[in-house]
């Protein structure tokens, strides 16, 4: 009987071939991929800081068009005519090829997961979700103020096609923010990278205070040093700056005290230095310690590892580091202080992030 | 021969014209009916003579019959092509004389029927199928459709359900719409049955199945009335030519059932009985007891979560396993299945003459199901009659009534969810007693149905031959379906409260048919046939349905004392309310050249109420031309060709499918203005005062062919179907104020080509008759239309159930696809899954934000379509063909006559099915029972919804890094949440779902007539048959065939059990 199969499989087969053609005797559409008409982007402007990557997701609504679908990214013009082909401009980025976990045991087998590309600054990726790499940078934009005049917002419009056909989506706009370099960043100003101020032309610069401490008692005041930005019990400032003269792949970690004179990071004598952040190479002064890390921090926001925030299991966007110390304290309780920062720094260079005890310096000996 | 036969027709037709002028010494006028040996069928057309040499007398009229003056006692020849000729010699004085002629087995010469006209296959264009009655006898089946499986080409059923008295699917080349209704497994394709004609009189054998899966009331057709011994014969019409006169309901194809007919000079009784056992299908093979807590624990033990070790401690079906209450090994499905023995009986009496004959035929069929709590049972009685006063006048009547009766259990017919769900327990909960039982199972066991149609048709045709060549017919018919289905639910089986549900609806259709036929033969060269006609029908219908809920208790089922809150009806059922007016006016006209060059052509105005009130009115013509290219001199030569043709035909038919609402709007009550009432549309739909109804374009190429005198014949149909006029509901913008309306701006095309081919190979004069035939079609559907709107794509998104399987719609492809994750296999490990360059994450399931969603070695690999390294929606991509493309049969019959005249027949009826895509959700299912070892019902509880643990070791599933698998890691059950390597809306469940069947095994024994006679009986004949004996089939699933119309194998359907069958047939 399968003999039998196959041979009237084979009978249908050549009536197949000879009669084949009724597709084109009574024109019967060919498949086509789909191309909705209500595809569209869902957000359409964007003002992303120069320095920092975006992978912008969720802006498209393809409304159930084939995929792979080909973007392009055409007719670059600022709103009043000019030119702005300078967001195609090629820069050197750095591109994954093997997944960062952090267990990597060296720089450089954090940097042999990466490599050097050549990349427009703007792109639009295969699923026309917008990318703007972190090459963007003031040599070519100039940073928006807080007012933008439609001539100084850059357009661009997304040719979609497959087979279904193309379709083109006017006016995206896109406007560069100034390039903040780390995160936090309270004292700096979003609209031009400089020292932030308390009052638009005032002089009083505007702090940043350190996220969180516990357990810390003031040496002074005796009493416990839980709110950092209050006076009286101890102000703690942050601040992310950069080191002259380094490598450029160091971050140092430094504590002043009310004197601005620098604090023994050994006195610290319960943090994890080797958990502390994914560096290598610690260098351990009386001023400071001091890593070798990879740009930028955290390298691979989104993959939790024990140097991010939450640690393995949690979120994993931002670094986060512990310094603690133990003390016997009033009424012979061992106590544990703790202070903790997260933090992002997206520009490649020697960075050091230092704690200032503004007018309280914390108690370290026994009661 | 040939050459002869047409020449004394056309000598004799002379003479027939002047007769008066042919008066000789002794005549006698005589009526000379000429049949069919088995189906007593009338022949039309058969050539009579007399004398030696023969001389022609005429030929008989549409009703068989022919009147004509003889010498008394001459030896009259009968002979009728495809028949063989045969010789009776008058008796002296005899007036009356009926001659039965056996067939010679060629498919060309069987008398089809046209427009309600019987006309010889030859002299007719369309392209059809007769399948005897014989062929669909010997198996008991409830609806005698399921018996055609594979014997018709282009004729595609699917018997995809084992539910007692319930239909599959049947379709007639192809898709004929692409409404879908519902979601998940119990996505329910609308069905597009064939018309059934039966003696005459249409039937909607889609009755019953309107309402999709969800079905109310007992689901049963009401051709599952008809008993199969009844049946004398089944013509398939397949292109618009033949069913052009059926138009106004004939787009899908129709099928016309005749009854037997009473033809027999001394009065018979016949008599078939069979006793047949069916038997359940292998069943899925579980895990029992210790096995199965040892599986969980060890999957617990090997990929917990922290929380989880701890919960294990709190799962007292896991870890206590010395509580003598969760020490079991439960067979769970063997609680709902069973193996049955059911009986059914026939007696048929039959006796007259051609002046008066008469048939009666009573029935019984049983069926228990072999899902304990169902089963169907139906008591029958169909009778006819036909009363020629005078050879002018004829009246023929009939009478059909039939009851039945169905248990579902508590399931919906089609759909055994209770029992699935409930079969899939864990084996180490206890088995089922009154009093430790979920309610699940008890109501599955101890619903009480009282249910069934209950069916009475009659009918009455009167015929008049107003002149030689002129008839007059007038038919009328009144059918009246009634069905109700009561369920009782004891308090046990529903939360502790009795519930009663009470549904009753009927549909009945009043049919009236009057007709006025010409045939016309000029020199026997020219024939003419007309044929004018029109049709009513009026057709109504509702259902109601009410639930009273917390009914006081088990003995008291009345309507007291129930809760008013909780219960639901009253009122019509949403949807159901039917009032339809056909009316169709039609013209045939069919003239031949010396029966060599046949051309038909049809022209019809049907006016229907479901159609917009604008133009309820469409015109359908239908054109055919067919040529016997053997009778050309050319060929005449060629001793090899018996006979050749071609055909050519085009023609539309409709199919009324509008409702009411749909162009007419809904009106409900809207509160009161100024003290009155009023009444407003309905928001959510806008009335279509344009609605068409769907009409169905075709062309038809074939030939027809036999070789080698009836050695080998061949029938070769191609065709091209447009189904225009489709119905869509197209949403509208959420700006309007309405929020859809119903278009016809969908379009379909179905192309493909049929093929049957029998063989009988060995000489006549072999004591052993040997028969084999196979037929195919293929069958390519192409969606050709849609809305302007949706710009050539609708996806019917399943956001429902858990399956989350859609249906894609897309112009320029198979109708009905899947909308699916592309499966290109498994991880084999951690480091293969590709990495976001940009980001650096890992590929990654749905929300990108959170790591544990990211796929790792073990991992169904799924297509990233969109390139993103996110695995969406977006990453969705039309797949596969619900329907299948290759569908046909083979039949096998051998029989071997003894010298003693007995004879033993062997038949063997295979039908296969090739190239379609099944969603295996049975095989998903059973990867998926492993997903949570607690058992977690919907509300948290543990254990509240243990599920047995299947075997998975013989599929090629990842155990260890570095696997080349088919299947992920089943036992990974914390990670799997996140990375669904087992949902369903994947390819990796679609699978090729060809199957080759054998569907029928009879042997059967005739005893020759002096052994009979000894026996006291006219004949007998015992046999023995085995029903849907094996599949093969490359499908992992249960079985290839169990699937709903649109490909999906839930584990919620109705296993098809196989049956073993003892039978008798003793005619006294």
């Amino acid at each position: 009987m399968q003999n039998a199969i196959k041979y009237n499989a084979l009978i249908l087969l050549t009536a197949v071939v000879t009669f084949s053609g009724c597709r084109k005797i009574f024109d019967v559409p060919e498949e086509k991929d789909y191309l909705s008409t209500k595809l569209d982007y869902t957000t359409k402007s964007f003002d992303p800081k120069m320095g920092r990557l975006y992978n912008y997701r969720g802006i498209l609504n393809a409304d159930n068009s084939s995929f792979p679908m080909k973007f392009e990214l055409i007719n670059p013009h600022f709103g009043d005519g000019r030119d702005a082909n300078d967001i195609l401009t090629k820069k050197d980025v750095l591109v994954w090829h093997a997944e960062y976990n952090g267990k990597e045991t060296s720089l450089a087998e954090i940097e042999a997961k990466r490599h050097v590309e050549s990349r427009p600054i703007v792109e639009i990726r295969e699923s026309g979700e917008l990318i703007v790499w972190p090459s963007a940078s003031r040599d070519l934009f100039t940073p928006a103020d807080t007012v933008v005049y439609p001539q100084d917002i850059r357009y661009f419009d997304v040719k979609v096609s497959n087979s279904g056909g193309s379709k083109v989506i006017k006016d995206l706009s896109l406007i560069f923010k100034a390039n903040i370099p780390y995160e936090p960043s309270d004292d700096l100003n979003q609209y031009n990278g400089l020292p932030n101020t308390t009052t638009p032309s005032g002089k009083a610069l505007k702090r940043q205070f350190v996220q969180s401490v516990s357990n810390l008692v003031g040496e002074s005041t005796n009493q416990p040093m839980n709110d950092p930005t209050n006076a009286a019990k101890g102000i703690i400032y942050l601040y992310i700056r950069k080191v002259p003269g380094g490598p450029g792949n160091t971050l140092r970690f430094k504590f002043l005290d009310k004197d601005s004179a620098a604090i023994n990071p050994a006195k610290f004598n319960e943090t994890k230095w080797d958990q502390l952040v994914h560096g290598f190479n610690k260098t351990m002064t009386s001023e400071y310690v001091q890593y070798d890390v990879a740009y930028p921090i955290p390298v691979a926001p989104g993959i939790p590892t024990k140097y991010t925030n939450g640690g393995p299991t949690g979120q994993g966007n931002e670094a986060h580091v512990e310094f603690s110390y133990s003390r016997i304290g009033f009424g012979n309780i061992r106590q544990t202080a703790v202070i903790a920062q997260n933090f992002r720094i997206f520009e490649k260079g020697d960075w050091e992030i230092v704690f200032h005890f503004k007018t309280v310096n914390p108690k370290f000996t026994n009661d | 021969m040939r050459k002869h036969i047409i020449l004394l027709s056309i000598f004799f037709s002379c003479i027939f014209i002047c007769k008066d002028l042919m008066a000789q010494t002794k005549k006698v006028t005589v009526t000379i009916t000429v049949s069919d040996a088995a189906t007593k069928e009338t022949l039309p057309g058969a050539g009579v003579f007399a004398g030696k040499p023969p001389k022609g007398l005429g030929q008989t009229n549409g009703n068989g019959v022919l009147t004509v003056s003889v010498d008394d006692g001459a030896i009259l020849t009968i002979s009728y092509q495809g028949y063989t000729t045969k010789e009776q010699k008058l008796a002296p004085g005899q007036t009356r004389i009926a001659i039965n002629l056996s067939e010679t087995k060629t498919t060309m010469n069987e008398v089809v029927i046209r427009g309600y006209q019987k006309r010889s296959r030859d002299q007719t264009t369309g392209s059809s199928f007769i399948v005897t009655g014989k062929e669909v006898q010997d198996v008991p089946v409830a609806n005698v459709e399921q018996l055609l499986q594979g014997k018709v080409a282009g004729l595609n059923i699917q018997n995809n359900t084992g539910a007692p008295g319930l239909r599959g699917s049947v379709n007639i080349r192809g898709l004929s719409t692409i409404s879908t209704t519902g979601s998940g497994n119990e996505t329910f394709l609308q069905p597009t049955s064939p018309l059934y004609v039966i003696d005459g009189v249409p039937m909607d054998a889609d009755k019953a199945s309107e309402f999709g899966f969800q079905q109310q009331g007992s689901g049963v057709s009401p051709l599952s009335l008809i008993p199969q011994e009844d049946i004398a014969s089944i013509e398939v019409l397949k292109d618009a030519t033949a069913t052009a006169l059926y138009g106004s309901r004939g787009a899908y194809g129709v099928i016309l059932i005749q009854t037997i007919r009473g033809q027999s000079e001394t009065p018979r009784v016949r008599y078939t009985g069979n006793f047949y056992l069916s038997k359940t299908p292998k069943l899925r093979e579980t895990l029992g007891g210790a096995s199965e807590r040892a599986v969980k624990v060890k999957q617990i033990a090997d990929y917990r979560t922290l929380d989880d070790y701890y919960l294990l401690y709190r799962t007292p079906f896991l870890s206590d396993s010395l509580n003598a209450f969760y020490n079991n090994s439960t067979n769970w499905q063997a609680i709902f299945y069973q193996d049955t023995y059911n009986q059914t009986h026939n007696v048929t009496l039959d006796g007259g003459d051609t002046k008066f004959n008469y048939k009666a035929n009573v029935g019984y069929y049983g069926n228990k199901g072999i899902i304990k709590n169902t089963g169907f049972d139906r008591y029958s009685l169909n009778m006819n009659m036909e009363f020629k006063p005078s050879d002018r006048l004829s009246f023929n009547g009939a009478i059909l009534a039939s009851v039945s009766s169905i248990e579902t259990g508590n399931g919906l017919g089609l759909l055994q969810q209770g029992v699935a769900s409930n079969g899939q327990n864990s084996s180490l909960l206890p088995g089922p007693s009154f009093f430790v039982a979920t309610s699940d199972v008890l109501s599955a066991l101890e619903v009480r149905n009282d249910a069934g149609p209950k069916f009475l048709k009659a009918n009455m045709e009167a015929r008049y031959e107003l002149f030689p060549g002129l008839t007059a017919t007038t038919n009328g018919s009144y059918s009246y379906n009634q069905d109700h289905k009561d369920q009782f639910t004891p308090a046990a089986a529903n939360s502790q409260f009795a519930k009663l549900e009470r549904f009753n609806s009927f549909t009945s259709e009043l049919y009236n048919r009057n007709s006025l036929s010409y045939v016309k033969s000029i020199n026997e060269e020219h024939n003419f046939f007309v044929n004018l006609f029109n049709e009513f029908y009026i057709r109504n219908g509702k259902s109601a349905m009410t639930r009273l809920q917390r009914i006081p208790n088990d003995q008291f089922e009345g309507p007291l004392g129930y809760d008013g809150y909780f219960s639901r009806g009253g009122g019509i059922l949403n949807g159901s309310f039917l009032d339809q007016k056909l009316a169709s006016f039609a013209a045939a006209f069919t003239y031949d050249y010396k029966k060599k060059y046949v051309m038909d052509i049809t022209y019809r105005i049907d006016g229907t109420s479901d159609s917009g009130s604008d133009d309820p009115y469409s015109k359908n013509p239908s054109i055919g031309l067919k040529w016997h290219f053997f009778k050309e001199d050319w060929l005449k030569e060629m001793k090899w060709l018996s006979y050749g043709d071609l055909r050519l035909t085009a023609g539309r038919n409709i199919y009324p499918v509008g409702k009411l609402v749909d162009i007419y709007g809904r009106y409900i009550p809207n509160g009161f203005y100024n003290n009155s009432p009023r009444v407003g549309i309905h928001y959510e739909q806008i009335p279509n005062p344009i609605l068409k109804p769907k009409s169905v374009t075709q062309y038809n190429f074939g030939f027809d062919v036999g070789l080698f005198d009836g050695k080998f014949d061949v029938i070769f149909d191609t065709y091209y179907k447009q189904v225009d006029n489709e119905l869509f509901t197209n949403y509208l913008s959420n700006t309007l104020g309405f929020e859809k309306f119903t278009s016809n701006d969908a379009a379909l095309v179905n192309y493909g080509y049929e093929l049957s081919v029998s063989s009988r190979p060995l000489p006549k004069t072999s004591k052993v008759v040997w028969t084999v035939s196979v037929n195919g079609a293929w069958n390519t559907d192409i969606l050709t239309k849609l809305p302007a709107e949706y710009n050539g794509q609708y996806i019917e998104f399943d956001g429902i159930t858990a399956y989350r399987q859609h249906l894609a719609k897309r112009v320029g492809r198979n109708s009905l696809a899947n909308y699916l994750f592309i499966n290109q296999g498994v991880y084999a490990n951690t480091s293969d899954v590709p990495i976001d360059p940009i980001t650096g994450l890992r590929y990654r399931n749905n929300s990108p934000d959170d790591y544990k969603n990211a796929f790792e070695g073990g991992d169904a690999r799924f297509y990233d379509a969109n390139g993103d390294y996110v695995l969406d929606n977006r990453d969705l991509q039309v797949t596969g063909n619900t329907q299948p493309v290759l569908t046909g049969g083979l039949s096998n019959t051998l029989s071997y006559t003894f010298p003693s005249t007995s004879s033993i027949t062997l038949n063997i009826y295979s039908t296969f099915t090739a190239k379609r895509s099944i969603l295996n959700n049975a095989l998903a299912d059973r990867l998926r029972l492993l997903a949570d070892p607690y058992g977690i019902d919907n509300q948290g509880r543990i254990g509240g919804n243990t599920k047995a643990v299947v075997p998975i070791a013989d599929l090629n599933t990842w155990t260890q890094p570095g696997d080349n698998a088919k299947f992920g890691n089943a036992y990974n059950y914390v990670h799997n949440s996140y990375s669904q390597p087992f949902r369903y809306e994947q390819t990796l469940w679609q699978e090729e779902g060809s199957y080759f069947k054998i569907n029928q095994i009879t042997l059967a024994y005739t005893f020759n007539k002096k052994l009979a006679k000894r026996l006291g009986v006219n004949s007998i004949r015992p046999y023995l048959s085995a029903a849907n004996v094996v599949t093969f089939s490359g499908y992992s699933g249960p079985n290839a065939e169990n699937v709903t119309a649109i490909g999906r194998d839930g584990s919620g359907g109705y296993p098809v059990p196989r049956s073993y069958t003892f039978g008798l047939n003793v005619e006294f």
